[in-house]
């Protein structure tokens, strides 16, 4: 190793002892996520390990595995939707530090938190919407999951959004969470202890008389894809192959912004870079080079 | 101690080969000579050359396994302390998003304080987490739940250390109006279950806030009273008063037909520590929470995170001092050739 290598070496390295955090622009995401927990989320049509897995289960899961892929300083938050509204339970926190802590809270949402029976699923997402714009300075992007069965049954399009909100002020994603085949639902009383399933009476039906299905539950994607195009979201169906960690990660949901950053490391590796650079070379270069090489001893 | 020990990016200790480097090159500045045999030995050379290989070779390895980050992982130390478990259970239901008593209002005459009330009294929900809040910051040591009742009730933060978690569990309580149910019986016999499993370690507190009673049925009775036996928790009430509320020690048989005065009656009875505050105007809500803070004390065994702590500058430090050997040996094995 050269003295010069080396000096330099020993600046580098001082260098990135001192250096102090610098505000770097970094991508994050931000995002509030919402569950659907009404009684049709419990309808077991997913698999997981092979066994029957719920659709609020599964897409707990599936939050649960895209959570270590986002960058540090990336925002989660959680709301929980049934009847009409979604409500907010966590605002957003940074996911790297409170990593265990939102794996917890994560982990107890859940139908015992069920305030009313009803399913106004195009509201809920509305009134997420709404959620999402009010949490000033940094509104998040929205992660909704539900399998779009409304109960009551709704005619036509289904309400309009809300007046206050802009078509695509917030932007997010409407995730498709269920199976194609209409099932039974699962009832559960107030404590979450299974008592059967809904019968065709015990729900309200539409209003077409041939058409009593409204106590089966398969995921409604034509109306969440509308429900999606209507506020300027995105759709996507959560499936057991594709995880939801590509979708969270695109960058045009990134958002950039400026935190202190250690860049200490990049000193480093240069210093480190200079005292193998001349070994390296020696190694491979001049020392084996046929014409260079040092006369053969004799012994 | 070795065993504790990780890596931010283990994948880089990949490059550790690199450290032989030293010993496959071949020296620098060699001159040609006709015969090394020739040479007179020289041990002490030898000797040197190997010790600045070594000297390299370690330089290398210690740059790269700084540039793994090693530390040692985040961690959970037993530690005494003063301080309590505290289960914040908030009332989220409609009412609480009216307003209660301007600051002011001993000074407002009798008849202007329902209109002074409506226009601009604090919003009773907000002035509680704006409290609570401030209350939980405050109070590092503890450990603190977060959970919202109305119909049902919304356990938002397991019981956690992390105060910035509890915050953005009370901030979400802000967002929008309540909802239109309360059952303060089964939220309590929920919030109840959250002690379940749980090592007792000194001090539990169930703090309901609430502007709203309940007359319960026995069977909802029971099962609180015995809960609240059988994990030993202190139920503090901070009951916020509306304007024109009934008080919570309104004399009577009568007034038992109230429900904040029937609730009120029934934890008087319970055989667990009971404290109800009646707060009717920021300041008396400010000075609730206070004496809550002073009742709530007592020793605690509780774990403490220790973060990670990273080793990473220590072996940057440790190349550095490195680096300079070498050269100040570097200029000195020069300086003896010459």
């Amino acid at each position: 190793m050269s003295a010069r290598a080396l000096l330099l070496a020993c600046a580098l390295l001082a260098l990135s002892l001192l250096m102090p955090p610098l505000s770097w622009s970094r991508r994050s995401f931000d995002y509030l996520v919402v569950f659907d927990i009404t009684q049709s989320m419990d309808v077991a049509d997913y698999r997981h390990d092979g066994r029957p897995e719920s659709r609020l289960a599964f897409a707990r899961r599936a939050l649960r595995e895209a959570l270590p892929r986002l960058p540090c300083g990336s925002r989660i938050g959680f709301a929980a939707f049934t009847e009409y509204r979604s409500l907010m339970l966590l605002a957003p926190i940074e996911v790297c530090e409170h990593y265990n802590d939102l794996l917890a809270t994560l982990a107890q949402l859940d139908g015992r938190m069920r305030w009313a029976e009803a399913s106004q699923v195009s509201k809920g997402i509305y009134w997420a919407l709404r959620a999402a714009r009010d949490l000033q300075p940094d509104p998040p992007q929205l992660v909704f999951f539900t399998d779009g069965h409304e109960s009551p049954p709704i005619e036509g399009e289904g309400p309009e959004p809300f007046a206050d909100l802009e078509r695509g002020r917030v932007g997010g994603l409407v995730v498709g969470t269920g199976g194609a085949v209409p099932r039974p639902i699962p009832k559960s009383d107030a404590s979450g202890h299974p008592r059967g399933f809904w019968s065709a009476d015990e729900v309200t039906q539409g209003s077409d008389p041939a058409a009593r299905n409204e106590h089966l539950s398969a995921l409604r994607e034509r109306h969440l894809q509308a429900v999606a195009t209507r506020t300027g979201l995105d759709y996507l169906r959560l499936d057991e192959s594709t995880g939801l960690s590509a979708a969270l990660l695109e960058p045009g949901r990134a958002r950039t912004r400026a935190l202190p950053t250690d860049l200490g490391w990049i000193p480093l590796a240069l210093a480190l870079l200079l005292v193998c650079a001349s070994p390296l070379s020696r190694a491979l270069g001049t020392g084996w080079r046929p014409g260079r090489r040092p006369p053969a001893t004799t012994a | 101690m070795i065993a504790g020990v990780d890596f931010l990016h283990p994948g880089l200790l990949a490059l550790l080969p690199l450290a032989l480097l030293p010993w496959l090159a071949r020296r620098a500045g060699a001159l040609p000579y006709a015969h090394i045999g020739w040479l007179p030995p020289d041990p002490l050379g030898r000797a040197a050359g190997a010790a600045l290989r070594l000297l390299a070779s370690l330089l290398i390895a210690t740059l790269i396994i700084a540039l793994a980050s090693p530390g040692r992982p985040e961690s959970v130390e037993l530690r005494t302390g003063r301080g309590a478990e505290i289960q914040l259970l908030i009332d989220r239901s409609r009412s609480m998003d009216e307003r209660m008593l301007p600051s002011d209002w001993r000074s407002l005459s009798p008849h202007e304080i329902r209109h002074q009330t409506l226009s601009r009294g604090p919003i009773k929900s907000q002035a509680a987490r704006e409290l609570l809040s401030s209350f939980v910051a405050q109070r590092p040591d503890d450990r603190f739940a977060v959970s919202f009742f109305s119909a049902s009730t919304l356990h938002v933060v397991p019981f956690t250390q992390h105060d910035e978690v509890v915050q953005a569990g009370i901030a979400a309580g802000g967002i929008h109006r309540g909802l239109s149910e309360t059952d303060v019986g089964r939220a309590l016999i929920s919030a109840i279950g959250r002690f379940d499993n749980r090592p007792y370690s000194g001090s539990r507190i169930i703090l309901l806030v609430s502007d709203g009673g309940a007359r319960l049925d026995d069977d909802t009775r029971t099962a609180i009273r015995a809960g609240l036996e059988r994990q030993r928790i202190a139920l503090y009430w901070i009951y916020l008063k509306g304007f024109n509320r009934p008080d919570l020690d309104t004399p009577g048989e009568a007034s038992e037909a109230i429900p904040e005065v029937a609730l009120h009656r029934f934890f008087e009875r319970l055989p667990t520590p009971y404290h109800a505050y009646q707060a009717q105007s920021p300041e008396d809500l400010a000075e609730a929470v206070a004496d809550v803070g002073r009742q709530q004390n007592h020793p605690l065994d509780f774990e403490e995170r220790i973060p990670r702590q990273d080793f990473g500058r220590a072996f940057v430090t440790a190349g550095l001092g490195l680096a300079g050997l070498l050269l100040v040996l570097g200029r000195w094995k020069l300086e003896a050739w010459s």
